[in-house]
């Protein structure tokens, strides 16, 4: 009989064999492997998470340079008369820029205070 | 086309982010796929496309409108990624043109038909073919619906398999 297995017969007989054998990673294990890997993508990439916290810090830095430059004195191109905040003024003080070298301070006060 | 028939309800957990029933399908198919994938790209690759497709598999979970449908439509993502697998390998590594002479290493010593060289002489696609028409039994309209291709394609992929094979088999006329 084992003559009469053309080599097509044997090709066949031979790929079936070849095909079966077993993964080098059991069905359990690559379940456990996948399942992880699912895992990890679900976690942002560390490189990600540096990336959102040096984008946070430029953010802040560039908004803290902003306050300061908004509080100091308006340029001659800046209308005079402009009101600004002042972080550093006490309550019920108003800072105001008349031009490049003139400020206006005023506080303001309940009349009674003011009488006393 | 036979098993996975209770892969439905797995399908519809996994579908709404059950991690255990995609474990379950990933148990369940593995071997199968792992073997389809082998005879495309060979061993070395074979495990890394079926877990990559795995993964892929999972993310586009959610279009697969038949659950019923997973293990033709997870068959077909393998057969599709192994053959891309398989294309790249041979454009780096490209054999040598095909020799109508029988290849002397066909056979080992021992006069045992080396599978996997036979196979890195079909393309891509007949691998695929030859595969699940010979290990998995599938008839050819089975194979046309999970490659996506028509009957009469699957036949004339099989039939240019099978005059490459005849002309590298020892014994065979040529």
């Amino acid at each position: 009989m084992e003559n009469r297995r053309t080599p097509e017969d044997r090709f066949v007989e031979a790929f079936r064999a070849w095909a079966d054998r077993p993964p080098r990673l059991d069905p359990s294990a690559a379940a456990k492997v996948v399942v992880s890997r699912l895992g990890e993508r679900r976690r942002p990439p560390q490189q990600l998470a540096w990336a959102l916290a040096t984008a946070a810090a430029v953010a802040l830095g560039v908004a803290s340079l902003l306050m300061v430059r908004t509080a100091s004195p308006p340029q001659a191109s800046q209308q005079a008369g402009t009101v600004l905040a002042n972080p550093t003024l006490a309550e019920g003080q108003v800072l105001i820029w008349l031009d490049e070298h003139t400020s206006l301070h005023m506080t303001y006060a309940a009349p009674d205070a003011a009488a006393r | 086309m036979a098993g996975g028939g209770n892969d439905a309800a797995l399908v519809r957990a996994a579908q709404l982010g059950d991690d255990a029933a995609f474990s379950a399908l990933v148990e369940r198919h593995w071997r199968r796929l792992v073997g389809l994938a082998r005879s495309v790209v060979g061993d070395v690759d074979a495990e890394d496309v079926v877990q990559d497709t795995l993964i892929t598999a999972w993310d586009r979970l959610g279009d697969l409108r038949d659950p019923a449908a997973f293990r033709a439509w997870l068959t077909r993502s393998v057969a599709r990624a192994s053959v891309r697998r398989a294309r790249r390998r041979a454009w780096l590594r490209p054999l040598g043109p095909l020799d109508d002479a029988a290849d002397p290493r066909v056979e080992d010593r021992n006069g045992e038909i080396q599978v996997r060289q036979l196979l890195r002489r079909l393309a891509p696609r007949q691998r695929v073919v030859m595969h699940l028409t010979v290990v998995e039994g599938m008839s050819d309209r089975e194979i046309g619906e999970t490659m996506g291709i028509d009957a009469a394609s699957v036949r004339s992929h099989r039939r240019r398999a099978r005059t490459v094979l005849r002309r590298l088999l020892p014994g065979e006329g040529g």
